[in-house]
């Protein structure tokens, strides 16, 4: 009788829901992770121990609607004191490699010569901040564990990740409950329809590292690529509206390679998305107001003034207008 | 009775180390397990727009209580305005039925035509709109117009900067967890961008 008490809450509870479905998540429905005794934030630990302590190999895809399923191929290996290696391969056609010793990570790609960077995780599909379980994210973003269920034919313990003022796409996170390991990853917009997903197909720890990595010359990856110099001055501009948690992390002034236009550039991150800000003469760019999606991205341009403000990044239109609003002249 | 939901309820939150649950053979249980499926995945926000809900159950149980009325008793004896009534009123009837029907496809029509509009809070158009387009109307030559090359050019420019500014933004990214190294070596394999 005790247990078919809440099953009658629920019910109205999914009422409530079906009604109001503009209604704030997570909060009121707490009682269903009342059954999951690891909280989001120790689930996170584990995961970022397992992809930073043992050997594994696994095989995932990226999918994204109306586009090919992209497969890759992931290692991870420890061989005794020498710094951890760490093996990305994407599986389809020409494939892309990367390569990480300690902290430095070799690119090969087929259309650029190879190079090396510095780096402690490789910039691949899965967000580098998740995996590596750090703390900043809980500045943008809540983790609500939601419960169970059976994700690669393994039982997963289910994490959704909201942003907190609600203006940036939204995650779904499955975790195997024996390992830990990251099993399915979806994001999603507004209206929960997805956008993107990573669904583990494979996944196997082993004692010893792949001998992969034992075939890997240090000593013939590419040398450090040396950072193209940038012109420190101070931009006399200002973004006042961020999202919550999203932080500057990078501001300089280039020349963008492909047009020799000069730009002041900003890139705003919050660990699970990155956002660019450009702003140009308005007279030497663009000189026009352009908005649209590209993949992942949106892309929006606005004529302000006398500049030409363009913000390029993951996040829904309505976020990246509100962004290049907000571009003031620094007082 | 209660206990078999509140076995099938704990199965499904994983608290119970039942093997096996015989839901199938049991209508009630495997209504409620359907129905609790239905439930977590609304809580969870995982419920695809325009789920698929089975009413056909309940339809069905409501056609089956509803009494049949086969034909309106009319009397022998009756007087011509009895009788006329008689006639008038499915008449009226009908016509009701027609009106209802007539609205209700008008409705239909007005629902499909607000979907169909485009997302008037979208802010923002999806392509780019600089120049005008030749060739809108196909129907008369003369009305084709034939680019100025100055557009085409402007067109042109246009894609290139965005594309610049994209190819940028991609790069950026890729470089965003490097620190920056002063220029201490560089050498052949550096990637010119």
């Amino acid at each position: 009788m005790l247990r078919f008490f809440p099953v009658v809450l629920f019910l109205s509870a999914a009422a409530f829901f079906a009604v109001a479905q503009t209604s704030p998540p997570s909060s009121e429905i707490s009682p269903t992770t009342s059954s999951t005794s690891q909280t989001a934030e120790e689930l996170l630990e584990q995961l970022h121990n397992l992809v930073t302590e043992n050997n594994f190999e696994a095989r995932f895809v990226v999918l994204q609607a109306g586009q090919d399923a992209v497969p890759y191929l992931w290692r991870h290996g420890r061989m005794g004191d020498s710094p951890d290696m760490e093996q990305l391969n994407l599986q389809n056609g020409p494939g892309k490699e990367f390569i990480r010793v300690g902290e430095h990570v070799s690119v090969f790609e087929p259309d650029a010569p190879p190079y090396t960077v510095v780096g402690n995780s490789i910039n691949g599909p899965i967000p580098w901040a998740l995996l590596q379980n750090q703390d900043f994210l809980h500045d943008a973003y809540e983790f609500i564990v939601v419960g169970r269920s059976r994700i690669s034919g393994q039982p997963a313990k289910q994490i959704r990740i909201v942003s907190l003022d609600n203006t940036r796409y939204s995650y779904q996170l499955w975790l195997d409950e024996k390992t830990g390991m990251l099993l399915k990853l979806n994001m999603l917009d507004h209206k929960g329809v997805i956008l993107e997903q990573i669904q583990m197909l494979l996944f196997a720890i082993s004692e010893e590292p792949h001998p992969y990595f034992s075939t890997v010359n240090k000593d013939r990856l590419p040398r450090l690529t040396a950072m193209p110099p940038t012109m420190p001055d101070k931009h006399n501009w200002l973004v006042s509206y961020l999202p919550e948690g999203m932080k500057e992390i990078k501001q300089d002034t280039r020349r963008l390679a492909a047009t020799g236009q000069r730009v002041e550039y900003r890139l705003f991150s919050d660990g699970l998305v990155d956002v660019s800000v450009y702003v140009e003469p308005r007279s030497e760019s663009l000189n026009t107001d352009v908005a649209f999606r590209h993949g992942l991205s949106t892309f929006l341009s606005r004529s302000m003034g006398n500049s030409q403000v363009t913000v390029i990044g993951e996040i829904p239109p309505e976020t990246a207008n509100a962004i290049a609003s907000s571009v003031k002249t620094a007082p | 009775m209660t206990q078999k939901f509140e076995q099938m309820s704990a199965v499904m939150d994983g608290e119970s180390n039942v093997d096996s649950l015989q839901v199938n053979d049991d209508a009630e249980l495997s209504n409620a397990w359907n129905r609790y499926h239905v439930v977590r995945s609304v809580m969870r926000k995982e419920m695809p727009e325009g789920a698929y809900m089975d009413v056909s159950a309940s339809i069905a149980a409501a056609l089956e209580s509803e009494p049949a009325i086969l034909a309106p008793k009319t009397s022998k004896n009756s007087s011509f305005l009895s009788k006329l009534s008689t006639k008038v009123v499915p008449f009226a009837r009908q016509s009701g039925q027609f009106a209802v029907a007539a609205s209700v496809a008008a409705a239909v029509i007005i629902g499909v035509q607000t979907y169909n509009q485009p997302d008037t809070n979208e802010p923002f158009t999806t392509a780019i709109t600089t120049t005008p387009q030749g060739g809108l109307a196909p129907v008369s030559l003369n009305q084709t117009r034939v680019l100025p090359n100055e557009s085409k050019q402007d067109l042109m420019e246009t894609r290139r900067q965005i594309q610049a500014l994209i190819t940028d933004h991609e790069q950026q990214v890729k470089l965003k967890a490097s620190v920056p190294e002063l220029s201490e070596e560089a050498h052949e394999g550096v990637p010119s961008k």
